[in-house]
């Protein structure tokens, strides 16, 4: 009997020994998931792990390619290089519908996936009713589309969220300046889409036209498959510049309209400008007539990063980058970069590090967070060709709101 | 007065194309008593295959433009095979649901093929235009009223005076009573998708040079094709046609003097209208079942 408790004590203690060792190592292993290396480069204990929400080609019909073979290509060159603090990333992909609950199915999907961070969500109609969710998801979302309205001031900073495109109401207020300065506009008219990106455009456009003594002459709006223009176009007829917030289709319309009836005014858009041209139905007086901004314009930017990423791209995926696969690519990297700043992948110090960070990416030579969390403050105004090709006329930056800065413009 | 003329060119143009969607609702719905709920993608479809006539396989125009229309025939007839035949006998409801299904086929099938980018489907007159009384009216839309009201002729003209016509009618009033008289009512359904998909395909090529082809290029014309049909009372042919024009004209003409931010708005708060007041249609004669 004796013999036995005396057993049954030492297996107690070597079994709470045993656990106490494990612990040990445990720790061991813990600590060491966050030292640095002689040469200063970061060991972490486990790979740095990301979700891409995005839909690859033929995941739905609305699916484009982009956000998934930029963000591949980043995670092929952070693996070619050994990774990140000693392992290969690892990166899923979830697809993200444009209908909202099916987004919302994949981002919680992405959340029980633990990641370090998520990227995706391309389309604001995704961003804005899953606001809630994001801001409590607890790990870092760079969001790729520009949903200005989803996140604001103070619910913005310090939050999960963060957004990898420019402030589309900072672009708009660009177009306005553009045109005003640089166009010699006076008498404007505003031409928006019937939707929030339409109509924050416009505003700030509006804006940006009266703050500088212009006349807004006529605003209209439109709906997002219209293929007739008329009367928005005959309302435009004595303006100096027509400022449009649009959609490629729509854009299209307007462009050749406003050639048809003979008026001469300039004409400006935003991103859709580029691909209403690349599409052929864009041409001649009309595409001469137009100027367009870009986010980000990696095949045009001469830096030895832009035209690597340009080649090496193409090599692998047989068409030209463009800004999401560019800004998909550079969301990647950001979050590399974030871990090893925060020689962590525990998402609450990757996102401590994403709002300190600075990086010279392809879109913009100086990602920062900025007072929204919006890491991007850069784009490109655009002109056209009679046949279609595009020009960038410069760079210009798009102010954070809540900093004091004015625009300036670069080279 | 320009401004009149520019927008009643405009609403007219709109109008027609309509009316074509507006046809091909009808066609299939008398041969088979079903919405066809796929004709916008059709539309779109038609579209996109005139894009790949002639920017892929590079041919003019006018051939490009008939083999687009000539392969929608083709889908209207798989479409009926597969999304129609195998439910023959199912509730009504069942089979719109499939129509729907259809759809959304065909919507991820253009976004494989052709991608998510905007087309750009050329025309011989895009780019020229029309000047009447000071007005510029693009020559593209006065093609697609031209051609329009030939294809109403011919259609009527099918409905009216050939053996076809007749026993589409027969159908429609009684479609069992019609095979027992020994009407093919298979193959007239089979036909009437076919039609009513060459329809849509014309609709798509038509419009498609306006601006540039994208996947809701159709949704549209599909929803104001609805309306039309409404108007016109879903069983009268003119009525139809009559009610897609309507539409157009009201959304342009009333929508550009007044109530413009909510002009698009206009073709279905008239189609409400003509529910409430005047449930069988604009041109059909007899009491109409209140909805």
């Amino acid at each position: 009997m004796q013999r036995r408790v005396v057993l049954a004590v030492v297996l107690a203690l070597a079994v709470v020994l045993a656990a106490c060792g494990n612990d040990n190592n445990g720790k061991k292993a813990k600590k060491g998931a966050e030292k640095s290396t002689a040469a200063g480069e970061v060991t972490l204990g486990q790979p740095l792990k990301i979700v891409l929400l995005a839909e690859k080609k033929g995941e739905s019909p609305a699916a484009i390619p982009n956000f998934f073979d930029g963000a591949s290509l980043a995670v092929a060159d952070l693996n070619a290089k050994g990774g990140v603090g000693g392992h290969l990333v690892d990166m899923k992909t979830i697809p993200a519908p444009l209908d909202p609950a099916r987004a919302e199915t994949a981002l919680l999907q992405a959340f029980d996936e633990k990641p370090a961070g998520i990227i995706g969500l391309p389309a604001s109609a995704q961003v804005v009713p899953l606001a809630p969710k994001i801001l409590a998801g607890g790990v870092p979302v760079v969001l790729l589309s520009a949903a200005g309205t989803a996140f604001r001031g103070a619910q913005a900073q310090g939050s999960w969220a963060f957004s990898i495109r420019p402030r589309n109401a900072g672009v708009a207020s660009d177009v306005a300046r553009f045109v005003m300065d640089d166009l010699k506009a006076k008498k404007i008219g505003l031409i928006c889409v019937n939707n929030p990106f339409g109509t924050t455009g416009c505003d700030a456009a509006e804006k940006v036209v009266k703050d500088k003594g212009g006349q807004i002459l006529a605003r209209r709006t439109n709906e997002p498959s219209a293929t007739d223009l008329t009367e928005q176009v005959l309302a435009m007829k004595d303006a100096d510049a027509v400022i449009d917030f649009n959609f490629p289709n729509p854009l299209g319309v307007v462009a050749n309209q406003l050639v048809q009836n003979g008026i001469k005014a300039k004409h400006a858009d935003g991103a859709s400008s580029g691909l209403a041209v690349a599409s052929g139905s864009v041409k001649g007086e009309a595409a001469t007539n137009l100027y367009g901004v870009d986010d980000c314009a990696p095949t045009e930017d001469q830096r030895s990063v832009a035209k690597d990423f340009s080649a090496a791209f193409k090599a692998k995926n047989g068409y030209d980058p463009d800004y999401a696969a560019a800004e998909a690519y550079d969301s990647v990297m950001l979050l590399a970069e974030a871990t090893k700043k925060a020689r962590s992948t525990e998402a609450a110090k990757v996102a401590a590090a994403l709002r300190t960070l600075q990086y010279e990416g392809l879109c913009d030579p100086n990602y920062k967070s900025d007072s929204e969390q919006i890491l991007h403050h850069q784009s490109y105004f655009l002109t056209f060709t009679a046949t279609g090709e595009r020009k960038v006329v410069r760079r210009f930056e798009v102010p954070d709101p809540g900093a004091s800065s004015t625009t300036t413009t670069a080279g | 007065m320009p401004k009149f003329i520019a927008l009643l060119a405009s609403g007219t143009a709109q109008g027609a194309i309509v009316a074509l969607a507006a046809l091909g609702f009808l066609l299939i719905y008398k041969a088979t008593g079903v919405v066809n709920f796929a004709q916008g993608d059709l539309i779109t479809l038609g579209a996109y295959l005139a894009v790949w006539t002639t920017a892929e396989l590079g041919l003019s125009w006018l051939p490009g433009y008939a083999l687009a229309i000539a392969a929608m025939f083709v889908i209207g007839v798989l479409l009926e095979r597969v999304a129609y035949a195998p439910l023959r006998g199912r509730s009504v409801h069942v089979v719109v649901i499939a129509t729907l299904g259809a759809a959304l086929v065909m919507r991820t099938a253009i976004g494989i093929w052709q991608g998510t980018r905007p087309k750009y489907l050329t025309s011989p007159v895009a780019s020229r235009v029309w000047r009447v009384a000071g007005a510029a009216v693009a020559l593209q839309r006065v093609v697609i009223v031209v051609v329009t009201l030939v294809v109403v002729a011919l259609v009527l003209w099918v409905f009216q005076r050939t053996a076809v016509g007749r026993q589409l009618r027969a159908v429609a009033a009684d479609r069992e009573t019609a095979r027992l008289y020994g009407v093919r009512v298979n193959r007239l359904s089979m036909a009437a998708f076919g039609t009513s998909a060459a329809l849509a395909g014309l609709a798509g090529v038509l419009i498609g040079p306006l601006g540039s082809v994208d996947q809701n290029l159709g949704f549209g014309v599909m929803l104001g094709g609805f309306a039309a049909a409404i108007l016109g009372g879903f069983g009268n042919l003119i009525g139809v046609v009559v009610g897609g024009f309507l539409l157009g004209v009201t959304e342009q003409v009333v929508g550009g003097y007044w109530v413009r931010t909510y002009k698009s708005a206009l073709p279905f708060v008239l189609m409400i209208l003509v529910i409430a007041v005047r449930p069988q249609g604009l041109l059909t004669r007899g009491a109409g079942e209140r909805l």
